[in-house]
């Protein structure tokens, strides 16, 4: 039987997974907002495996307006991105080197 | 007039939010070309949410997932405020910097309506509304430029950081959620029992909002974003998002986990002092307007935090105060840097300024001694309170370590009057900012002298915020 114990594992470990990907990765910025959704979705399903055993909707609901959220930043994230990719011609993490001091 | 009684906490957000799309319109009806008049429609309707904040009456919505309270109609009034006179200071700035569209004015409205349902968050889903509006908005304003690789790459680096943030406070959420059974703030700190869950959220939630304000050790983002955007933009971004985090912290951390606040408080204290130390020592070293005022902005957040461990009716009071104070003084120091009218202003272009511009020099003299503290200027008063708060709390150590720490940070601000007083200008001929640039400016500036004076009636209003 599956129980809250192991949805919340599974939760936690897709979270790990995204903020790892994220300080480890050092090429592409496409990467970044990968694991910013994958970060969002681990939470998503926290919220789900908690409204299931609580037996309360708004769990559920919150799910549906992080969903939103999330497609709006990833809109901004990747038109941040093609404004960098003008400007650069390179989407490469390691090459942010214009603001240092 | 019956059917809109019942709206009347909410009264400020709706009329920003019809404001909006209103300068959405006119923008597109003057083509793009008139932007003053741009301008003018958002600074009347600015005027008019202003009212409308005044006119809302205290209460609750929504099942209390939104509240108006006194806490709400402080930060929302001085919001309006600061983003009134963001868009004075900023034009010039933008149009020199080819930046200058009606978005500008749109994003800023934007970010201002996430900073009001932020302040007026009674739900953990309100809340995190409010945060992602303003952070979307403000990802934006720092990308406006659209032909500049280096507003690009701050924009990228606030994008990801800002995301990585919310992610994990959003994930402290969720837990909150499941421990308590319920989105409601009220009821989330009535969880009787702290265990390892409330520890574990309140640690998520609290880099979240470390992350946010800038706080040591998550603090990376701020020189960057601060430096890449034109300084119109950087001067939103120092100024008016302070306020929806200050609501962050009072509404989730203070009254939502009182259960593990020993443990919280203890994180909280570790990271005020962290920011003090390294905001002010890296700031020693920068010779770049934008660049010094971020690291100079993670101090003085630190500073601020030191007023929200001290906690209680007093410790929160003195915090909210000095945020007034500070975005106050961080709009006028701004206001200053682009009235000179460079891009990317090194600290140079400051160069006696005292012979170029006597007013302005003078302005920035009082922005600068009240940043460094001293009587009578508001900055003394606002550091005055948190120390003093320390010391009834017996936090004697910490509040050496702050007085420690605004004194070192007195060698940049010195620097810049040195620089401004003493030195010889590097171009010859007057600085020469719009006249309504100019009335704001010296408005800025005395308003921190009259503050230091008869703080009075603000110290009352920041009491009355907490006071119930």
């Amino acid at each position: 039987m599956i129980g809250l114990p192991h949805l919340l594992t599974l939760s936690a470990v897709l979270f790990a997974i995204a903020v790892c990907g994220i300080f480890i990765n050092r090429r592409s910025v496409i990467l970044l907002l990968m694991c910013v959704e994958l970060l969002l979705l681990a939470v998503n399903f926290n919220f789900v495996a908690f409204a299931w055993y609580l037996g309360d909707l708004a769990g559920q609901v919150f799910v549906f307006f992080i969903l939103t959220v999330a497609a709006a930043e990833a809109a901004i994230g990747l038109a941040i991105l093609v404004v960098l990719f003008r400007n650069r011609i390179s989407v490469n993490v390691d090459e942010f080197r214009l603001l240092k001091g | 007039m019956n059917a809109f009684a019942s709206w009347a906490p909410m009264y400020a957000e709706l009329l920003l939010a019809a404001l909006i799309p209103v300068v959405l319109l006119v923008d597109l009806a003057a083509g793009g070309r008139r932007q003053t008049l741009t301008r003018a429609v958002a600074l009347a309707g600015l005027v008019l949410v202003a009212w409308a904040g005044f006119e809302a009456s205290n209460g609750e919505m929504f099942g209390a997932s939104f509240v108006m309270d006194n806490l709400a109609r402080l930060l929302k009034l001085a919001g309006t405020l600061l983003t009134g006179m963001a868009f004075v200071y900023a034009t010039r700035d933008l149009k020199d910097a080819g930046a200058l569209r009606g978005e500008y004015y749109l994003l800023g409205l934007f970010a201002l309506l996430g900073v009001f349902v932020t302040a007026s968050a009674g739900s953990l889903l309100t809340l995190y509304l409010g945060l992602e509006l303003l952070a979307l908005a403000l990802y934006t304003l720092v990308a406006l430029q659209r032909d500049s690789a280096r507003a690009a790459e701050a924009a990228m680096k606030y994008f990801v950081l800002g995301a990585i943030g919310s992610g994990a406070m959003l994930y402290g959420i969720s837990l909150l959620y499941g421990l308590s059974g319920s989105l409601l703030l009220g009821e989330i700190a009535a969880q009787g029992e702290a265990g390892a869950g409330s520890y574990v959220a309140a640690a998520l939630v609290l880099a979240g909002v470390a992350f946010k304000l800038g706080a040591v050790p998550f603090h990376q983002w701020v020189p960057d974003a601060y430096q890449g955007p034109p300084l119109g933009v950087a001067v939103v971004l120092a100024t008016v998002p302070k306020l929806a985090y200050f609501a962050l912290i009072v509404r989730l951390m203070v009254d939502g986990l009182p259960v593990a606040q020993e443990q919280w408080n203890l994180l909280l204290i570790v990271m005020a002092v962290a920011s003090l130390a390294i905001g002010t020592i890296v700031a020693l070293s920068q010779t770049q307007a934008a660049r010094l005022f971020a690291w100079a902005a993670i101090a003085h957040v630190g500073f601020l935090l030191l007023g929200v461990a001290a906690g209680g009716v007093g410790g929160l009071s003195a915090a909210l105060f000095y945020t007034l104070v500070y975005i106050l003084m961080a709009a006028g120091a701004f206001g200053v840097v682009i009235a000179l009218e460079r891009q990317n202003a090194s600290l140079d272009s400051l160069r006696g300024l005292y012979r170029r511009h006597p007013g302005m020099a003078l302005t920035m003299l009082a922005i600068m001694l009240s940043l460094i503290g001293i009587p009578p200027l508001a900055g003394f008063l606002a550091k005055w309170q948190i120390l003093m708060v320390l010391v009834e709390r017996g936090m004697i150590a910490l509040a050496v370590v702050a007085v420690v720490f605004a004194v070192v940070a007195a060698y940049y601000y010195l620097r810049i009057i040195r620089l401004m007083f003493m030195e010889a200008p590097e171009e010859e001929g007057r600085v020469a900012p719009g006249w309504g640039a100019s009335l704001l400016l010296g408005a800025n500036g005395l308003a921190l002298l009259v503050l230091g004076i008869w703080p009075n009636a603000l110290l009352e209003l920041c009491r009355a915020a907490f006071a119930g």
